[in-house]
């Protein structure tokens, strides 16, 4: 089947998914979101990036519609109206990056009421996992290590945890810092 | 071969740490500690090795990913088919060396 890829404007999604569907790109297939947080260049317009794939069954070609929406105001607007079967995609990206669909149903779907924070974020930290030791830490043979070794997944804690000396952490830097290779030395 | 469990093979562990890092969920746990290598040819620099003191996989964090057993660059770790037998407390999950023959 051929893909192409479009990019459209935020302002211009529900419009671009509405013509798509005229065009005969009638069956929706998903809907997603990325956090690109740190991929300057690429995205300097936004941070998160909402992907939706639409085939027409047809003629046996697809298209994927992705936008750019800011970190600070992610909001874009809900394609319910077009595609009603995008409304559980849109409640799942919703809750999971705290992207608001405008129009859309607010409702959570996979978490908890009580859930607090956005676990796909980028910068969304498993604080149990700050907060124990980790077994891989050690060197072989029981000798103390003279490098300081983090595990991937888990900030430096100049960076997050207690230590951080100036309150909240800026998101870009919890994510940079929670990324690497499977062992990393911690960064001085 | 069934995956119902993890075996150690001691002989072959380096207590190199690597399925210790490489493990998504923390569960195993390794201590070891250098000796000297016996029996060198006279002149011969001394030098040591690593003998390991605890290996334990904990198999209520466990997820059987087998990331260990593929990462293990010594084949020290192999699959076993018989599974985890049942226990009452979540300690007894922790199983050490002589459990994991």
């Amino acid at each position: 089947m051929s893909e192409v890829s479009r990019r459209v404007s935020a302002a211009e999604w529900h419009e671009a998914v509405a013509a798509a569907k005229t065009d005969g790109y009638d069956y929706f297939d998903w809907l997603g979101a990325v956090d690109q947080i740190g991929r300057a260049g690429e995205f300097d317009e936004g941070d998160f990036e909402v992907i939706t794939r639409l085939v027409d069954l047809a003629a046996g070609r697809a298209v994927l519609l992705r936008t750019v929406i800011p970190r600070n105001e992610p909001r874009l607007a809900s394609i319910v109206d077009v595609f009603a079967g995008a409304g559980w995609h849109e409640r799942e990206s919703g809750e999971l990056y705290a992207i608001d669909f405008i129009g859309g149903d607010p409702r959570r779907l996979l978490l908890s009421e009580d859930y607090v924070g956005a676990p796909l974020r980028k910068d969304a930290v498993l604080g149990a996992r700050a907060g124990i030791d980790w077994p891989g830490a050690k060197e072989p043979g029981g000798a103390p290590s003279r490098r300081r070794m983090v595990p991937p997944g888990v900030p430096e804690p100049e960076i997050w945890g207690d230590r951080n000396p100036e309150g909240e952490p800026d998101p870009e830097e919890v994510a940079q810092s929670a990324v690497g290779g499977r062992v990393r030395r911690r960064r001085r | 071969m069934s995956h119902g469990a993890i075996r150690l093979i001691e002989a072959n562990c380096t207590s190199c740490m690597i399925c210790a890092r490489e493990c998504p969920s923390w569960c195993i746990t390794i201590d070891s500690h250098t000796e000297p290598i016996p029996d060198l040819p006279p002149g011969a620099r001394e030098r040591t090795t690593n003998v390991l003191d605890r290996f334990a996989i904990d198999w209520s964090l466990c997820m059987f990913c087998g990331i260990c057993v593929e990462e293990c660059p010594f084949d020290a770790l192999e699959w076993a088919s018989d599974p985890v037998s049942g226990v009452t407390t979540a300690a007894g999950l922790t199983h050490e060396i002589e459990e994991l023959r």
